[in-house]
């Protein structure tokens, strides 16, 4: 007689694979930045740019200086953008139970767009750091501010997830169109900065702002791992994760400002990137399920992926010239979520 | 110490209205199916919730000597399981993964895989331990929202309308699953239904709610009779027996608004 | 007798009609055949930076016709915009008409202020040609709408833009005057050009310092066009399709210009709120100019171009792209790009002899500065 294998086993061997494609997201990440980094106007063929990441010196002056100080940090902003983006997106998709849900739908997006237009048509100078602090800091006050909003509105109102989306839908128009107001009064330079601001770009980074997101994703990372059962449950359906013992509208606040405070810094620094935290999840989910040990981490790495190609799109569409990045995740965001919606359909 | 539930003035409301009040129940003895039965926003499903923590009631709830109303949140989880109406969702959820979830939500369990290997064997979802939640039927789904809710092996079982979203199959395997269970681990489960004569047939006790009070509880036979019905129901009807013995409810004629159709007190 | 008496009158009444008319027929720059009043005393400026144009013709008060002005001469160029107002400040009571873009023309104003003529640029922060309804109804209330240009070609439509002015205003003495200066002096840079072989090649990048992101450049239009002109090689040609445009900073890296101009949008009023930008044009010294030049040469990526490090690098006062006084930036780049064959040219002089011939306000500041 031969006995069937432990439901433990057979567990444990689906979560390996789960584990597989973890890793292979990250590979795919790894490679995407690679590519990243060695695509260009200039060509520096592959062999220069692994010999100049060890060495710098191993380059000639000019190409050291495009390996390190504009393509490697313009890489890297891709990555950990798109990884803030992505977890953001996870966390508020799973927490709302609504799969359109992200930082740009929620309006929190354009709210940080909305504080930097303001700083940057005000002449913002905070603490005399320079325009440059003060328009992320006003990025972040906008982003804070309208997260503050929607959690205060929906304590007044009750917290449901139906209320919090509407809040959210409210924010993005209401932001949208002071965006659009400021534009309408500002002059020409301010107005110059306020698009490429609402375009997205990656072109900013400088590794002060890349070490501030890798600081707020170290932070926010190991406190989603945290709450990751919490929010497989919560999957599994509202009144059953209530019946577990879980404060689901607790859970839902927390996880809201922290999933808002990555938008936020993430926004301050690169502008408003739309499509990453709504496709990041997605294609998170189609690969790894629900159970939020991996489609968490797996978000921010979709998201860091995703995003790693956008910015190598965006170097190659048109010669020459630097696609806002904005643009690139739109055109190439719109399809691919199409794709994924269909092809959920279709699948058994 | 009694070992059972039993319900002290227990009253329930949502915000300023009242739902439930001064709610007395007899001690209901471990391995008992009780059916919570009445009309519609009777307060079945409150009463459940209110058991379960999910509402604040005032009075005592008391299980096996404890009361559970002043007891902590966590302690409470621990002892009594919730199914609740709605059915399980989460389209790529795995059924495995629902479950350990319901274990790991809350903090510092046991071993996870052998509670989890037993419930599943219990409740004959092996086969389907790592089908997802969209590419199943409701009733499997249902199985699997008992599997969460018996995961820890609780003393007592709340279920709310656990077969009005079933076909009539699974309306009998759910049942049957359930007085298995509360057999053979000694707890009890009350289940709040709609359908009267399935209640009826299943349940060793009945308790009637109608207008925010208990009006009677007991075995099917005694506490079911054609005065009950006119006062929770508001209906002319007789309580007859089929071929095997068990009760059946038959409504003849709804009661005209001018007769008194029940009272406050049983 | 009667008879005579009816077709004498049905001939002569026309013609004097005619004359007490007096209108004179124009083409402008947009091509468009105009009908301008004979006597132009109320206008209004698609661009309020047309004031020092107007002074080329009326030199004791370019003010005096301008009814009625888009505000955006204060906000762009505050330095210029100072040194009229204190000589004029009529200025600062002109009615705005507008902002700084053509969304914010308000035509029922404009009409209210009745004004012979509307002068519009044919692209820019006014109404340009393709601003239909706003010609039409201008029009319709008797307004004649004429369309001057210094930026699309500017140096063909310099002189074209002002010779239209001086005739629509009835100056036709003061801008042949100034046409005639305009284009020999434009000649002494393009006919010694024409015997020079090498061309070196130039990156300019414009308005250096608005964002942190490199690199903004100009190629077919505005001051793109100068060189050509001044005897360079654009180095973004081929990759900017339109005017304007921004270069991925490693194509500055790889094909190292000869020449870096930096175009500078800083002014003294506001130098301190945009640390980032070159510092160029009214009350500026050479020695503040020169300072903003290289810290914005430090940039990453900029700072390494080998026309940095060895001083060919230069600034540029950026509203030459829109000024009739262009012939002078013509003649520095000129003067960079080829030290030697233009050893003998001054252009500063040329700009201090534009000031005092065809303005009424002093050259006060540094309109331009190299590294070195």
């Amino acid at each position: 007689m031969v006995t069937a294998p432990p439901l433990a086993r057979l567990y444990a061997r689906f979560v390996r694979l789960r584990v597989l494609l973890l890793v292979g997201l990250g590979l795919a990440l790894v490679v995407s930045f690679l590519v990243d980094i060695a695509t260009g106007p200039a060509a520096l063929p592959l062999r220069d740019v692994v010999a100049g990441l060890l060495d710098r010196s191993a380059l000639p002056r000019a190409q050291g200086v495009i390996l390190w100080d504009v393509r490697l940090p313009y890489a890297a902003m891709a990555v950990f953008v798109g990884a803030a983006l992505g977890l953001a997106g996870a966390e508020m998709q799973t927490v709302l139970n609504n799969p359109l849900a992200s930082p740009m739908t929620l309006g929190v997006s354009f709210a940080a767009t909305f504080g930097a237009s303001v700083a940057i048509v005000l002449e913002l100078d905070l603490f005399g750091l320079g325009a440059n602090v003060a328009i992320a800091g006003s990025a972040f006050a906008g982003a804070a501010g309208a997260t503050l909003l929607i959690y205060a509105l929906s304590r007044s109102v009750g917290a449901t997830k139906d209320t919090v989306v509407l809040f959210g839908i409210a924010m993005f128009f209401t932001f949208n169109a002071l965006v659009s107001l400021i534009q309408f009064v500002a002059n020409t330079d301010a107005l110059q900065q306020i698009v490429f601001w609402t375009m997205g770009s990656l072109a900013r980074a400088t590794w002060g702002k890349i070490a501030v997101i890798a600081a707020v994703l170290a932070l926010c990372v190991p406190l989603s791992l945290r709450d990751a059962w919490a929010l497989t449950a919560l999957r599994g359906g509202e009144e059953q994760a209530r019946s577990f013992g879980i404060p689901v509208e607790r859970l839902r606040l927390t996880v809201l400002l922290r999933a808002s405070l990555l938008a936020a810094v993430a926004v301050a620094f690169a502008g408003a990137i739309g499509f990453i935290g709504l496709v990041g999840p997605h294609i998170a989910r189609l690969l790894l399920g629900e159970d939020h040990r991996f489609t968490l981490p797996g978000s921010a790495l979709a998201g860091a992926v995703v995003l790693s190609a956008a910015s190598i799109a965006s170097k190659l569409l048109v010669p020459g010239l630097i696609v806002p990045i904005g643009i690139v995740t739109a055109l190439v965001g719109i399809p691919l979520f199409m794709a994924l919606v269909l092809g959920q359909r279709r699948a058994p | 110490m009694t070992r059972g539930l039993s319900l002290h003035g227990v009253s329930v409301g949502y915000g300023r209205r009242t739902v439930l009040s001064g709610l007395e129940l007899e001690t209901v003895p471990p391995g008992s199916l009780v059916a919570v039965i009445g009309p519609n926003a009777a307060g079945k499903s409150t009463l459940l919730k209110a058991i379960a923590g999910l509402r604040p009631a005032s009075g005592r709830i008391v299980l096996d000597g404890e009361d559970l109303a002043a007891m902590a949140a966590h302690r409470r989880v621990r002892l009594v399981g919730y199914l609740p109406q709605v059915l399980p969702q989460g389209t790529s959820l795995v059924a495995y993964e629902a479950v350990l979830a319901a274990l790991r939500a809350v903090r510092g369990d046991g071993p996870a895989e052998v509670a989890i290997d037993a419930v599943f064997d219990q409740l004959g979802l092996r086969d389907l331990a790592l089908r997802r939640l969209g590419e199943m039927s409701g009733g499997q789904r249902q199985m699997v929202g008992l599997a969460q809710a018996l995961v820890r092996r609780p003393r007592l079982l709340l279920l709310d309308e656990p077969t009005s979203a079933l076909d009539l199959r699974w309306q009998l395997t759910v049942l049957e699953t359930v007085r298995a269970i509360a057999a053979r681990d000694r707890s009890i489960a009350l289940l709040a239904m709609h359908d009267l004569n399935l209640a009826l047939r299943a349940c060793d006790r009945v308790v009637v709610l109608a207008h925010g009070r208990l009006l009677t509880a007991g075995p099917p036979e005694q506490a079911m009779n054609p005065d009950v019905l006119r006062r929770a129901y508001g209906i002319e009807g007789r309580v007859e027996r089929c071929s095997q013995g068990f009760p059946i409810v038959l409504s003849d004629r709804a009661v005209p608004r001018s007769e008194p159709s029940g009272s406050a007190t049983p | 007798m009667l008879r005579f008496l009816l077709s004498a009158l049905a001939v002569l009444l026309p013609l004097t009609s005619a004359a007490a008319a007096g209108r004179v027929e124009v083409t402008d720059l947009a091509g468009r055949t105009v009908s301008v009043p004979a006597r132009v005393e109320r206008v209004i400026l698609g661009e309020g930076r047309t004031v020092p144009v107007l002074a080329i013709l009326d030199r004791d008060d370019p003010t005096k016709r301008v009814v009625g002005q888009m505000g955006e001469f204060q906000l762009l160029d505050p330095g210029t915009f100072a040194q009229y107002r204190e000589r004029f400040p009529k200025l600062a009571e002109i009615q705005p008409i507008g902002r700084v873009s053509a969304d914010s023309f308000n035509v029922a104003q404009a009409i209210a202020l009745q004004p012979d003529v509307a002068i519009f640029g044919l692209e820019g922060h006014g109404p340009s040609p393709k601003a239909a309804e706003v010609i039409a109804q201008l029009e319709a209330a008797g307004i004649a709408v004429v369309f001057i240009d210094f930026r699309r070609d500017p140096l063909k439509n310099t002189p074209r833009s002002v010779a239209l002015l001086g005739t629509v205003l009835g100056r036709e003495a003061e801008a042949a005057e100034f046409t005639a200066f305009y284009e020999a002096e434009l000649k002494r840079v393009t006919d010694r050009i024409a015997t020079l072989a090498a061309r070196p090649s130039v990156f300019l990048e414009s308005r250096v310092g608005l964002n942190d992101q490199c690199c903004e450049t100009m190629v077919n239009g505005m001051m793109g066009r100068f060189i050509e002109v001044a005897g360079g090689r654009n180095a973004a040609a081929g990759l900017v399709p339109g005017e304007t445009g921004t270069v991925n900073v490693e194509h500055l890296l790889t094909r190292e210009p000869d020449v870096y101009i930096g175009t500078a949008t800083g002014a003294l009023a506001t130098m301190d709120k945009t640390p980032n930008r070159i510092v160029l044009g009214a009350g500026v010294t050479p020695e503040l100019a020169r300072a903003s030049l290289e810290r914005s040469t430090r940039r990453t990526g900029i700072a390494e171009l080998a026309a940095v490090r060895e001083k060919r690098a230069f600034a540029v006062w950026h509203h030459f792209y829109n000024s009739p006084f262009n012939v002078a930036a013509v003649q520095a780049f000129a003067t960079w790009l080829h030290p030697e064959s233009f050893a003998d040219l001054d252009p500063q002089a040329t700009l201090r002899t534009l000031y005092d011939r065809f303005q009424p306000v002093p050259l006060n500041g540094t309109y331009w500065v190299g590294l070195k």
